[in-house]
């Protein structure tokens, strides 16, 4: 018995390392033949893509946390731009370091999800409407602050642990683990479970879905804002945009989101396989780097790529039944062959 | 009853929302309307209140150093109230932007974002309104029809000397690049292939400087080097290795293009003719680390954080992390375009004319930095309190404090401030 569990368990990180594997190999493969490099050559390889990883990482969780329930949250990007905008500038005036930036800044983002939260749940707009009234209330509040200066990272002393990759690392390993207890194995993940299924039959059961939709934003708040610590140490700064142009982080990290929920069904462990979904894709882009393209070409190279995958996702159902008739219809002929030779 | 209540509150509510949807949606546009009036010192000339709207195109120290000087110093003194945009990217934008201006009673625009196309379509936005019209850009072929068109609210407009500023980088490549060692450039060519002025000559004047240091003939044409919307390499008959990457760090995926290009390990000299500093420098001190080799920077810059930070660093080899850079006083190009408004608006619209009748384009020119000394000595110019373009060198350029005031007077008048000139007035 305890031998099937190990076996049943190694198949299913085989299956979901599979796939960051095989692009991995494709990307490599590619790279060589074109670039004379690999995909990853050196330890700034392996930083950016860690650094890039947990970011995408973290944004496809947030996604998929209100995702599941049905709910788009239009406002992740705009979340992402107030937690480190207001949380790494408290954290710099205080001299609190990496560490410290990170820290408020999830903690504003956390703020912004129970704000965004308590909204929804008194108000019921369609989240997609609530998302989008959202992002342009945070993202005006991010330009109004810090003269529109949004926040510099680079050249401030202290944040360089931000860059680190061992702790970039334990990072990316807690925000899995935690994530994973927090919708696998709490209380809280069962019911979210509950409500994921059926949001009426888990409110007839005695399941309070209105705390656990906000516990959902904050979440998902705060994971975004962990996200935008990552990206504005590697790119040195974050400038406060308008007009809804944060939403395009939602739509960058969708193709992560998408790609993990499928590898995730694989393994059997969602948070798993949106790790996995975002390592591949992280390969993908840092692959496609190398071989010098311009940046236009790349996106249309990404975003075919997701549209396949969910093109393919969506029909998946359809392949399958094909698949399974061409079976059924072998078989008939191999049992009509059978009594005809009988005969 | 309370079902009903409830309703209420969700419909007005949702109309909130929506209010918010609307407001919020243009309060780029509608941006910081800031300073009040400010003007009971009633600046010279006219006592007549005018609010210009000015269109931002990036938010960064310079933008908020320009704000600051508009406010707080030009804005009492004349009278003036200011509305600034979000940072406009296109068009679109900057038209939304001038018709929130008109309805909020703006009398011109100082357009930051100029992209030649554009102009001529502005301008006749801008007279629609009945506001007058200048941007921080030069005459091309895109926009010469505005020049000769006779529109009356057109002011001309201002820029940086391009020419002289791409000189800036291509003699100190000539002075300071030893041609005995072999080296690898890549040449951030920026929004050149999309006709930045200031980019394109940057990044001609390098390309220009590598031909004559190395005596080298690329198989392509410069032009056609930096107006590749795509990385192209600038292969040439002296084997020296080139390589041109145009677009900005706000594109997904261009920094760690760069980061791939310089991993080659084909190049050590990073010629960047956007401003990007602050984005690239972290990269660069990354893959000393993880590569053991030594780059170095050279790059558009202006004064801030950034720039501060990077030429006050110091490389794992012990040499200045940025070479060289460029700055220019906010204060003297914000006077440039407040007076080509300012004369128009105060019937004075003959001292924004070239000799030929045409609205003109002033040209003010940069300075080079290199070395931490030098920034601080410079930083600490045009800052609050300490402008270089203070009262007297704003009425310099004002028909209404100067009787008969030409075009050619206020260039010359520009043209005279520079290093030694400033450095001479603010008593260092």
């Amino acid at each position: 018995m305890k031998s099937n569990d190990t076996k049943d368990m190694v198949l299913r990180v085989a299956k979901a390392a599979a796939v960051p594997l095989a692009v991995w190999a494709i990307m490599q493969a590619i790279d060589l033949a074109f670039a004379g490099m690999g995909v990853i050559n050196n330890s700034a390889d392996i930083k950016t893509l860690f650094r890039n990883l947990i970011s995408s990482l973290a944004f496809a969780l947030a996604i998929g946390a209100n995702l599941n329930c049905g709910r788009m949250d239009l406002s992740l990007g705009a979340q992402m731009y107030a937690g480190v905008i207001f949380g790494g500038n408290i954290a710099l005036m205080f001299n609190l370091g990496g560490i410290g930036v990170l820290i408020l800044s999830m903690a504003v983002g956390a703020l912004c999800g129970l704000v965004i939260g308590f909204v929804f749940i008194r108000l019921r707009i369609l989240p997609m409407v609530l998302g989008l009234g959202m992002t342009l209330v945070f993202e005006c509040m991010c330009f109004a602050i810090n003269n529109q200066q949004g926040i510099i990272l680079y050249g401030k002393s202290g944040v360089d642990i931000l860059s680190n990759i061992t702790f970039i690392v334990i990072v990316t390993v807690a925000i899995v683990i935690l994530a994973y207890y927090m919708f696998q194995l709490s209380s809280y993940g069962f019911k979210y479970r509950a409500i994921q299924g059926s949001q009426k039959l888990a409110a007839d059961a005695g399941i309070n879905i209105y705390s656990n939709c906000v516990i959902c934003y904050v979440i998902a708040g705060t994971l975004v804002a962990c996200a935008g610590v990552f990206t504005t140490i590697y790119q040195g700064n974050l400038t406060p945009v308008l007009g809804m142009s944060s939403n395009g982080k939602v739509f960058t990290n969708m193709f992560p989101m998408v790609l993990g929920t499928w590898i995730g069904g694989l393994c059997h462990n969602r948070e798993g396989g949106i790790l996995m979904g975002s390592v591949t894709v992280n390969i993908i882009i840092l692959g496609l780097t190398k071989l010098g393209l311009s940046n236009s070409v790349q996106n249309v190279v990404i975003y075919a790529l997701f549209l396949l995958f969910v093109v393919y996702n969506t029909n998946r159902s359809k392949i399958d039944y094909h698949r399974a008739r061409r079976a059924r219809v072998a078989e008939a002929r191999k049992m009509l062959a059978q009594k005809a030779a009988v005969h | 009853m309370r079902k009903n209540r409830k309703s209420w509150l969700i419909r007005l509510t949702a109309l909130c929302l929506v209010m918010v949807l609307l407001v919020a949606g243009g309060c780029g546009a509608g941006g910081d309307e800031s300073q009040p009036d400010g003007g009971s010192s009633g600046g010279s000339g006219s006592n007549e209140k005018f609010k210009i709207g000015i269109v931002e195109v990036q938010l960064n120290d310079e933008s908020t150093n320009r704000a600051n000087w508009f406010n707080n110093y030009l804005g009492p003194k004349y009278n003036c109230e200011f509305m600034f945009s979000e940072a406009c990217t296109d068009l679109n934008s900057v038209m939304t932007f001038v018709e929130n201006a008109a309805d909020a009673g703006c009398d011109a625009i100082i357009n930051y974002y100029a992209v030649g196309a554009n102009t001529q379509q502005l301008v006749e936005l801008c007279a629609e309104y009945d506001m007058y019209y200048t941007e921080n850009g030069g005459r091309n072929s895109a926009n010469d029809a505005v020049y000769t068109g006779n529109y009356e609210n057109f002011a001309g407009n201002f820029m940086a000397d391009q020419p002289d500023t791409g000189k800036l980088f291509h003699d100190y490549l000539s002075e300071t690049l030893d041609t005995s060692v072999p080296h690898g450039f890549i040449v951030g060519t920026g929004a050149a292939y999309q006709g930045n002025a200031q980019q394109t000559e940057i990044s001609a004047n390098m390309l220009g400087a590598l031909e004559e240091l190395y005596g080298l003939k690329f198989d392509s044409t410069i032009e056609e080097l930096y107006t590749s919307s795509a990385p192209v390499e600038g292969t040439n008959d002296k084997g020296i290795e080139v390589y041109c990457y145009p677009g900005a760090p706000s594109t997904s995926g261009w920094l760690e293009g760069l980061n791939a290009a310089m991993q080659t390990g084909k190049y050590d000299y990073i010629l960047m003719s956007g401003n990007v500093l602050g984005n690239i420098m972290t990269t660069v001190d990354e893959l000393e680390s993880a590569m053991g080799k030594d780059f170095t920077v050279i790059g558009f810059g202006a004064f801030g954080e950034a720039l501060t930070s990077a030429m006050n660093s110091v490389d794992r080899f012990g040499n200045q992390a940025l070479s060289m850079s460029t700055v220019k006083f906010t204060s003297i190009v914000s006077t440039m375009g407040f007076s080509k408004v300012y004369n128009c608006l105060t019937g004075h619209r003959d001292a924004c004319l070239a000799e030929n009748g045409e609205p003109s384009v002033l040209l003010f020119r940069m300075n080079a930095v290199t070395s931490p000394e030098q920034l601080t000595e410079m930083s600490s110019w045009d800052t609050d309190g300490k402008w270089v373009a203070d009262y007297d060198f704003i009425a310099s350029l004002l028909a209404t404090e100067v009787e008969g005031l030409t075009d050619a007077k206020i260039q010359e008048t520009i043209y005279a401030m520079d290093y030694d000139a400033i450095k001479a007035r603010l008593g260092n």
